[in-house]
């Protein structure tokens, strides 16, 4: 960083950074709910380092406690080695290059100590890894009153290395006090907590369903079910490109009809990146048509994996994806295709019903809301997609809708005053009716 | 509103005749990389299955899609299949097209509108040249004939200019965002909707090419082989051409669609015009064919041509698709 020379040689221009205002800036992109998400992907990934069985979660916990005066978050995962925090964990933006862990999340180098900012000023790092343990406290409002200071240090004796701990106890914890002035007033805020619930659990749903916990303030997640209708009538389209380094899979096809839960939902490393997208991320009212009620019961689900997770292509801040990325641009152009796939039903099932079409005879309408009753989590149907292929099956034989009919619609306007004579001489009062009966009176007496 | 087979007879479109039997020419050329019997042909049959019956007959296809959005009519398509090779699809070409598992099979697609440009047909061209196998061969057709105005507003003030007017019936059927901004102080009138047609659509082929080749090393590649041009009633442009890989280019080089005359491979449209003629003078052309028909002051070369009572227009015209030209007669069958 910034050395005395500069005061001595006239040629070197000083272009350190100003820490209060790296600070600043580093916290103002963030929302305090996302902060706390990326504490949470940092503590997946450590436990994923830590799991055998990356499909088996069962025993794994995350915590995360929001007091008045204090946020922790701890995890049973594979701990942070001295080293780790040493060389990389602590070094603003460093570990982006520096790949810790496969198929990891929490990946931009910046996350942790940009949520440290964002909580309080007081932290607390506590750390028990295979081979080594240390603590770690930062007065966020001392360091900055020392502007060449670009580092921290373990606290004063609890630094120990190559030791062997037992590996069944190693985890991370992160206490922070002095809260910032948004922690305070959104802990104490009901619906900031509920919110935050849902949404981590929305995001984790496929490692909750894998057995991790995620507790928050003292309410245990439930994993959200994701479904799809696949029977002998209805079969999902499928699409997968899997190199050794990444792949991605793709799966279209009908649910419950749900306003809300309509759209695509795509996730990255068992992530969830966007939930049910209905906008034009994913090409509605843009590359096809907006999203409206004839599509509630459309679902598609995109699984991007990459062992590098820089090859991920999502946003920074993991709030969305990253439109001008030629994967995505790629993907996105099959997901248009698996799309119509599915219009192809949902058109079909709108124009059945069309043209007071009888419901008996809504025979595609009946055989797809049968099917509907027996949709099933998603997590079953792609383990088994090889049965599956690029297109959508449903029954097209029984589309029925209405025939051309052979009537003939008359419309015309009349006078106020001999409608109501009329109206008042039949007994009726719907116009539609009233025209009917009119017609047919002279249809029967005078030809 | 009735459809076009409803208005006219499909066989007595002497021009689109002639199309249809060009590009089957230059179709019969893809056995370069497969043997045609291998490839699927998808079009809109219509009743009379006209494009149908020639390849089959012609290219030996047997795999073969019609796709039919009038499901009321259905009998009488069923009825009318010639072949039992032809499977019908009802629906929309939008959401029937992705089915169709593109990326199995080598496909030719005839996406035979009879309507004039609009929205839905981008979706068509995405997702064929997004999923389509390489070595697949795309044609599109559509009405560019001007628009015509019916009614005006009394009102002085909302009267429009027939300028605007075809202005906004492009922008109602393509949307605003499609239309090229140099092309937007532009009379729509034929001419010019041809070219803003060709552009838009050429457009969507390279936007979704990008995103299909992504950073792939294997690039699929788009050259366009037809621009044909011509007026039955309307005026209709067809624009296609092959779609292939870098591991196909030698076979397409040998394809030498170069040296079919009708082949155009840029903005400019080939134009078929078959001239009005007896029978007596067919035959007396068909004599004097093949020639450059060379004319020198004031008459052809050919001194067999220089003694048909015909105007040179015609001659010239019939000349270059005399080996297309449709027989039509009455006949009792």
């Amino acid at each position: 960083m910034a050395k005395q020379h500069s005061e001595t040689d006239p040629n070197i221009v000083a272009a350190d950074p100003a820490k209060g205002f790296f600070v600043s800036m580093l916290i103002k992109d963030i929302t305090l709910r996302d902060a706390i998400g990326d504490l949470v992907d940092n503590a997946v990934d450590a436990i994923k380092a830590r799991a055998e069985d990356l499909t088996n979660l069962k025993g794994y916990k995350i915590e995360i406690k929001l007091g008045k005066s204090f946020f922790s978050i701890s995890d049973n995962g594979f701990g942070m080695e001295a080293n780790v925090a040493r060389e990389t964990a602590f070094n603003f933006g460093k570990s982006a290059s520096h790949k810790l862990i496969d198929k990891a999340i929490g990946q931009f180098g910046i996350g942790m100590k940009r949520a440290f900012f964002k909580l309080g000023s007081n932290i607390k790092v506590k750390s028990f890894a295979t081979t080594s343990q240390f603590e770690l406290s930062i007065d966020v409002l001392e360091w900055l009153k020392e502007p060449q200071k670009w580092k921290f240090e373990f606290d004063k004796g609890t630094l120990k290395e190559n030791i062997k701990n037992n590996s069944n106890n190693t985890g991370l914890e992160i206490h922070i006090s002095n809260l910032s002035f948004d922690s305070k007033t959104s802990f104490g805020d009901k619906t900031f907590i509920d919110t935050l619930q849902k949404e981590i659990s929305l995001e984790h749903m496929l490692n909750i369903n894998k057995g991790l916990i995620i507790k928050i303030d003292g309410y245990t997640l439930e994993s959200t079910e994701i479904t799809l209708v696949s029977d002998e009538n209805i079969k999902p389209t499928y699409w997968e490109k899997i190199l050794t380094e990444q792949s991605v899979k793709i799966l279209a096809g009908i649910s419950a009809k749900d306003a809300n839960e309509g759209g695509w939902y795509i996730f990255c490393n068992d992530r969830l990146i966007l939930a049910h997208n209905q906008g034009e991320e994913t090409g509605w009212g843009s590359e096809f048509a907006k999203y409206h009620s004839q599509f509630y019961r459309f679902r598609g689900y995109v699984f991007f994996e990459a062992i590098n997770s820089s090859n991920l292509p999502w946003n920074t801040t993991k709030t969305g994806m990253d439109l001008d990325s030629p994967y995505y641009k790629e993907v996105k152009g099959k997901m248009k295709t698996m799309t119509l796939q599915v219009f192809d039903l949902l058109n079909k099932l709108k124009e059945e019903k069309e043209k007071d079409n009888p419901e008996e005879n809504q025979t595609l309408n009946k055989a797809v809301t049968k099917s509907l009753k027996t949709a099933i989590p998603v997590i079953q149907i792609i383990d088994k997609a090889e049965v599956l292929n690029n297109k959508f099956h449903y029954p097209t034989i029984l589309f029925n809708p209405t025939k051309k009919s052979n009537s003939i619609k008359i419309s015309y306007q009349v006078s106020e005053e001999k409608y109501n004579a009329i109206e008042q001489r039949l007994g009726e009062s719907n116009p539609k009716e009233i025209g009917l009966k009119t017609f047919n009176y002279y249809y029967d007496n005078e030809l | 509103m009735s459809s076009s087979f409803e208005k006219i007879n499909y066989n007595l479109r002497p021009n689109k005749c002639i199309e249809r039997k060009m590009m089957c020419e230059a179709l019969y050329r893809l056995s370069f990389i497969e043997h045609l019997d291998k490839y699927r042909y998808i079009g809109f049959g219509s009743p009379y299955f006209a494009d149908f019956i020639l390849f089959h007959k012609n290219l030996g296809i047997t795999d073969l899609i019609s796709i039919e959005k009038e499901i009321s009519k259905k009998d009488r398509f069923q009825f009318n299949i010639p072949y039992s090779g032809i499977n019908m699809k009802y629906g929309e070409s939008s959401t029937i097209l992705p089915n169709l598992e593109l990326e199995q099979k080598k496909n030719i697609l005839w996406l035979d509108y009879d309507d004039k440009i609009s929205d839905t047909m981008f979706l068509d061209i995405d997702t064929f040249f997004f999923n389509t196998m390489a070595g697949s061969f795309f044609i599109l057709s559509v009405n560019v004939e001007e628009d015509f105005m019916t009614l005006n507003s009394d009102d002085k003030e909302d009267r429009m200019s027939i300028k605007e007017f075809r202005l906004n019936e492009l922008i109602n059927r393509v949307g605003k965002s499609r239309i090229p901004i140099e092309s937007m102080s532009l009379n729509m009138n034929t001419k010019n909707l041809i070219s803003v047609s060709y552009e838009m659509i050429n457009r969507q082929i390279v936007t979704t090419l990008i995103n299909r080749n992504g950073k792939s090393k294997s690039k699929i590649i788009y050259k366009q082989l037809f621009n044909f041009i011509y007026k039955d009633n309307a005026t209709i442009l067809t624009i296609g051409g092959i779609i292939f890989d870098n591991s196909q280019k030698t076979q397409v080089a040998k394809m030498a669609f170069d040296n079919l005359s009708f082949i155009q491979t840029g903005m400019e449209s080939y134009k078929i015009q078959s001239p009005n003629l007896t029978f007596r003078e067919i035959k007396a052309l068909d004599t004097a064919l093949p020639d450059s028909v060379e004319f020198e002051r004031g008459k052809f070369t050919n001194k067999k041509l220089q003694i048909i009572p015909l105007i040179p227009t015609d001659i010239k015209n019939y000349a270059k698709v005399y080996r297309y030209y449709p027989n039509f007669t009455e006949a009792n069958l």
